[in-house]
């Protein structure tokens, strides 16, 4: 009996010839068909190199562009916090930092602000102004 | 059985030692040398894409699995192409037979009759049973007996069950046992 599912098995005559027959048009193929193969394969080859090199500079690409925003945000913070330090003595730093302050707190409302400084004399003068009634 | 059994280390090896068969397997199938030689080419390009840097002892199940779905598309191209020509006809009688450009594009050689004749002669009556069978069953007799892929490996290249490869095989064998033993009996 013939086991069809096992090709280990003997296998009838007229298989063995049809695979002898397969082997030979192999063996005997075109030289042209051959040389079309080759040059097929060299094709291939060269096809995936290029596309291989085209995947990795797209994947560089996204990969640059997805980090270059986040190292351009890493180097302005850096960049921040180095520039604010350097502007205090290290002792300040460490010991007291907030103790003396180059720019009084109270300013930065006066700087800050919108309306005009006259404005704000103004102001100080109508203290002044109350003050000294208040005492006389 | 195939000689095969020491599978090169380089993708470029395998496959210079692979593409003469696939070639073959593709012609019978497809019965046009040139859809037959994009198939193969196709189907190296993407194992040297894709599949490079897989074991080697994998690569002849990938190789045919490719080349299977290759004919595959191959195979859904040339109806669809069928149907759309089919179409194209029915148009054209409709308006009186005017001539449309899609008309002049040639289908595949076994499309036409004069075509169809020679390509039969060039082939073999093997080439000529084999293609005959349904597609599955082409790919499980010439994947078993002539590649000597075992039934798990061509599963795997099949993209189904060891049962299926097993239904495939036994319709095919004994398709072309009542047609090639004959034959083969004849001319020995």
């Amino acid at each position: 009996m013939n086991n069809s599912n096992d090709p280990n098995h003997t296998k009838p005559d007229w298989i063995k010839s049809a695979v002898n027959e397969l082997d030979d048009s192999v063996a005997s193929m075109d030289p042209i068909d051959g040389s079309r193969l080759r040059t097929a394969r060299q094709m291939a080859y060269r096809e995936a190199e290029s596309q291989r090199q085209e995947g990795w500079a797209a994947g560089l690409g996204n990969w640059l562009n997805w980090k270059s925003g986040l190292t351009l945000a890493c180097t302005i913070a850096i960049v921040a916090t180095m520039t604010l330090n350097l502007d205090q003595p290290l002792e300040n730093v460490t010991a007291t930092p907030l103790a003396k302050p180059k720019v009084g707190i109270e300013m930065i409302p006066l700087l800050t602000a919108k309306e005009d400084l006259e404005f704000y004399e103004s102001i100080n003068f109508l203290l002044w102004l109350e003050n000294k009634q208040g005492k006389s | 059985m195939t000689d095969f059994e020491t599978i090169p280390d380089t993708m470029d090896a395998f496959l210079a030692g692979m593409e003469k068969r696939a070639y073959r397997i593709a012609y019978i199938s497809l019965n046009d040398r040139d859809e037959a030689l994009d198939a193969v080419q196709d189907t190296m390009m993407r194992m040297f894409i894709k599949y490079s840097d897989k074991p080697n002892t994998d690569w002849r199940p990938l190789f045919y699995k490719i080349l299977s779905n290759r004919i595959t598309d191959s195979h859904r191209s040339h109806t669809l192409r069928k149907r759309l020509q089919f179409f194209i006809k029915r148009d054209k009688a409709g308006d009186g037979g005017s001539v449309d450009a899609i008309d002049l594009i040639p289908g595949r050689a076994g499309e036409q009759p004069q075509n169809q004749m020679q390509s039969d002669a060039s082939m073999s009556v093997l080439d000529q049973s084999i293609n005959a069978l349904p597609f599955r069953q082409q790919q499980a007799f010439l994947l078993r007996h002539w590649e000597g892929l075992s039934t798990q490996e061509t599963a795997i290249a099949m993209r189904c069950s060891t049962g299926s490869v097993k239904t495939h095989l036994s319709r095919a064998f004994n398709t072309l046992k009542t047609s090639l033993q004959p034959y083969y009996e004849h001319y020995e």
